[in-house]
């Protein structure tokens, strides 16, 4: 049976709105369609009941059921037609991957986020709208049961009894209902089997939540092998150099401690981030030192190779910066001068990580320097992405997957805003050592060769974006009074230069007590 | 060509069908009667696989219905009053699209000329047709593969009378030059009586009578009585004698074993004071209203 103009339209409807939401070069269109993906189920719900009942498989009415190829042909038209609607979902998904700069592995994760819940809903959906075309069988149990039941009482069995995560568990059981729901759709598709098929699906949504409790480990296995694949900077070596003990240090000392390890191995341009945990574990004495769990904050820090000795923070940042832009001159000698961009710049010699949100609780460092030290973190190297101007904003890519783009910078009342945007495939290699927003460096270098680093200040995740990614909005919002306006047209029409700690590897080292 | 026996079919508990037994034979146009919620449609789709039966046994082309294959729909055409037909396409459209699944069996000139008959509008989609073009447009697209077995399930609902003669002069010719085995259910008995072979009454569920339609017109005849007095029905009639109703010195009854050497002398005996009788041959129709209200009588 051909499809009716309106299921048609429908299918076309979907697939356009949804290349709308992932293609259409506005975050404000497709915040507004992420919201409006809500809507998807009902929108699946209605092309797959549309599309049955244009050939609906038990009416004794349908004009299909007559003609040699019979109630299965009429079936695998339905299916056809969700096959090419998901085909063209995996074009789009593929086109938004690549107009991204993400990767297969994005491509492949996209596809099946998107495809493992449509298929789940178009199957069930598909096996109650074929059972509901039935006019001489009252089909409300099994209606009721195959929609209803998994909503209600499975999964609290799953969520009361067995305690698991709700959105894991749903998940699982969206991943069970695609398996099966398909195969008895394809049993309910035709009369004949017909009978099996409705038993069958009362049956699976009952065994459904089962699986979610079965399929819980698999999380935890796929955890391990994406960690199993970072790879390791073994060419790093760190020792330590000092045997001065520390008596009394406050949290904001604490970066010292990279004044007493030697990193040896580091190549030009390349840094290391480390968190340092000091070892032989004393509940007791850990609690005091990295206290709520500060630990990461605490001790992190920038370092690169300075004659064999680590130096800490935007030293390091402005020795990559000096090789690689004539601007670091400039921002040697930016003075306090300008006022506007005194709040805007990091002077030299100043760590670039986040001191304002360390915890400010005294620790006893001297008891901890007795105890070998366990780093580990990872070993980046600084790339410049691009620069554009601060006025119009741009578009770059980060090295093997994602991109970055800044907005036009802006000024709002009192402030200077400067919006930015980190887009990350969610299978993007993950290198927790670095928080995202440490990462990007955006410089900018006025018409007069003045530098500044521009510090973003507000960070937003804005989670996973439907097809498996990770979006970062940064928001820098810098203060700055009427006076400064000036300052601000100089800002806007500078150059914007934006750098990027590539990830080389992770990096872990036991560090004994020197003697 | 189809064999039906002891057919069962009940809906939320009532019996639809108490044991149907049917032959439609090969080659004849047999019309299928029965007052209203007889039971026509449900026999009709338990032979087209349409519905399930609960009980009974039925052979379509030597095939059960639940086995029938493409090869069997190609020799099947199937129209109904009530089909769902896909309403959003035209004539052209509607034919392009069933075409390709009849192959060979398709006949592109019995096609052209059958929708130069019709006269249907090419361009409008069924929805926007009459009631009878839609049922011209599903009779086109069941019949232009010059199928062996047309089952037709009251086909000129809505046909114009110029389009349901020319309609069943054509089906007439066919099935005397191709040999084509209509089952034929429809209202429309003096349309029927034209062109049928046999015809097999159903009522209640069950099929009364099924027969040649000469044989059954040789043996039932309307019978009228003429007396002195007013006429009185007694109450000794022979119990196969249908309806009989008395009006003024005149009494009507059917006779359904009428018998020129026999029937006279058993009617003067009945009715010894009967002036003068008639019996005259019934049209199919009689035969039908007057079996029809001796069902109902007997409900009663």
């Amino acid at each position: 049976m051909p499809f009716s103009p309106s299921t048609r339209i429908l299918g076309i409807a979907i697939l356009a709105g949804f290349a709308m939401i992932l293609l259409w070069p506005s975050r404000e269109v497709q915040a507004w369609g992420a919201s409006a993906l809500f809507a998807l189920p009902l929108l699946v719900w209605l092309l797959t009941s549309r599309a049955v009942r244009d050939a609906p498989p038990f009416d004794d009415r349908a004009f299909h059921r007559t003609l040699p190829p019979g109630d299965r042909y009429a079936f695998w038209r339905v299916v056809r037609f969700h096959l090419f609607g998901f085909a063209g979902i995996a074009a789009i998904v593929a086109a938004y991957c690549w107009l991204n700069n993400l990767g297969w592995l994005e491509v492949i994760w996209g596809i099946a986020v998107v495809m493992i819940p449509a298929t789940a809903g178009v199957s069930v959906f598909g096996v109650v709208s074929s059972l509901s075309t039935s006019r001489q069988h009252w089909a409300g149990w099994p209606y009721i049961n195959i929609m209803l039941i998994p909503a209600i009482p499975s999964l609290w069995f799953v969520f009361r009894i067995w305690k698991l995560d709700g959105m894991a568990a749903l998940a699982i059981m969206i991943l069970a209902c695609s398996l099966f729901f398909p195969f008895i759709w394809w049993l309910v598709g035709a009369r004949g089997r017909r009978k099996i098929g409705t038993i069958l699906g009362m049956i699976v949504v009952f065994i459904c939540p089962l699986f979610c409790v079965f399929l819980q480990p698999l999380d935890s296995i796929l955890q391990k092998s994406r960690q199993a694949q970072k790879q390791s900077a073994s060419a790093i070596t760190i020792r330590r150099v000092s045997s001065e003990r520390f008596e009394g240090l406050d949290i904001e000392e604490a970066n010292h401690i990279f004044e007493h390890i030697e990193v040896i191995g580091l190549e030009e341009d390349e840094f290391i981030w480390i968190n340092c945990i000091f070892t032989e574990y004393d509940p007791k004495w850990y609690l005091r030192v990295i206290p709520n769990g500060h630990l990461v904050r605490v001790n992190e820090a920038f370092a690169t190779a300075s004659d064999g000795r680590a130096v800490p923070g935007s030293e390091s940042f402005s020795r990559v910066f000096s090789r690689e832009m004539p601007a670091s001159q400039m921002l040697q000698r930016t003075s306090q001068s300008h006022s506007i961009f005194s709040s805007l710049l990091y002077p030299t010699g100043h760590s670039i990580n986040r001191s304002h949100a360390i915890d400010q609780q005294k620790m006893d460092l001297a008891n901890g320097y007795a105890r070998p030290w366990l780093l580990s973190g990872g070993v980046f190297k600084w790339r410049k992405l691009a620069d554009f101007k601060a006025s119009d904003g741009g578009r770059c890519w980060l090295p093997h997957n994602g991109g970055i783009q800044v907005m036009p910078i802006e000024e709002a009342s009192e402030k200077v805003m400067l919006t930015v945007y980190v887009d990350r495939g969610a299978l993007a290699p993950s290198d927790p050592f670095i928080p995202l927003e440490s990462r990007l460096v955006l410089v900018a270098v006025d018409l007069d060769g003045h530098a500044m680093i521009l510090e973003l200040a507000e960070t937003n995740y804005a989670g996973r974006f439907l097809i498996s990614r990770v979006q970062l909005d940064s928001t820098g919002g810098f203060s700055g009074s009427r006076s400064d306006l000036v300052d601000f047209e100089r800002l806007r029409r500078s150059r914007l230069h934006v750098f990027w700690p590539e990830f080389k590897g992770i990096i872990e080292a036991e560090l004994p007590v020197p003697e | 060509m189809i064999t039906i026996r002891d057919l069962k079919k009940r809906f939320r508990g009532t019996d639809a069908l108490r044991g149907v037994d049917l032959d439609i034979p090969q080659g004849k146009v047999t019309a299928f009667l029965g007052p209203n919620g007889a039971g026509k449609t449900t026999t009709i789709k338990c032979a087209m696989n349409l519905i399930d039966r609960d009980a009974g046994e039925i052979r379509v082309l030597d095939t059960d219905p639940r086995d029938l294959k493409p090869e069997h729909w190609q020799r099947i055409g199937y129209v109904s009053e009530n089909r769902l037909m896909p309403e959003w396409l035209t004539v052209p459209k509607l034919l392009d699209y069933v075409r390709p699944m009849y192959g060979e069996f398709w006949d592109r000139d019995f096609e052209k000329k059958m929708l130069a008959e019709f006269d249907l509008p090419l361009k409008t989609p069924l929805r926007s047709l009459s009631r009878g073009q839609r049922m011209k447009a599903a009779l086109l697209s069941s019949l232009a593969y010059r199928p062996q077995l047309v089952v037709l399930d009251e086909p000129f609902s809505g046909l114009d009378p110029l389009v349901r003669d020319e309609f069943l002069t054509g089906l007439l010719e066919l099935t005397e030059n191709e040999g084509w085995t209509v089952w034929i259910s429809s209202h429309d008995i003096e349309e029927v009586e034209r062109f049928a072979d046999r015809v097999a009454i159903l009522n209640s569920g069950v099929v009364d009578l099924q027969e040649d339609v000469d044989t059954l017109q040789d043996r039932f005849r309307g019978i009228e009585l003429v007396f002195d007095q007013d006429a009185v029905v007694p109450p000794d009639l022979p119990k196969d004698w249908l309806n009989p109703k008395a009006a003024g010195r005149t009494l009507r009854f059917s006779d359904p074993n009428y018998d020129e050497s026999r029937s006279p002398a058993e009617i003067a005996r009945v009715f010894p004071t009967l002036v003068r009788h008639e019996a005259r041959r019934m049209t199919l129709r009689e035969i039908f209203v007057a079996l029809a209200r001796s069902y109902r009588i007997k409900t009663d």
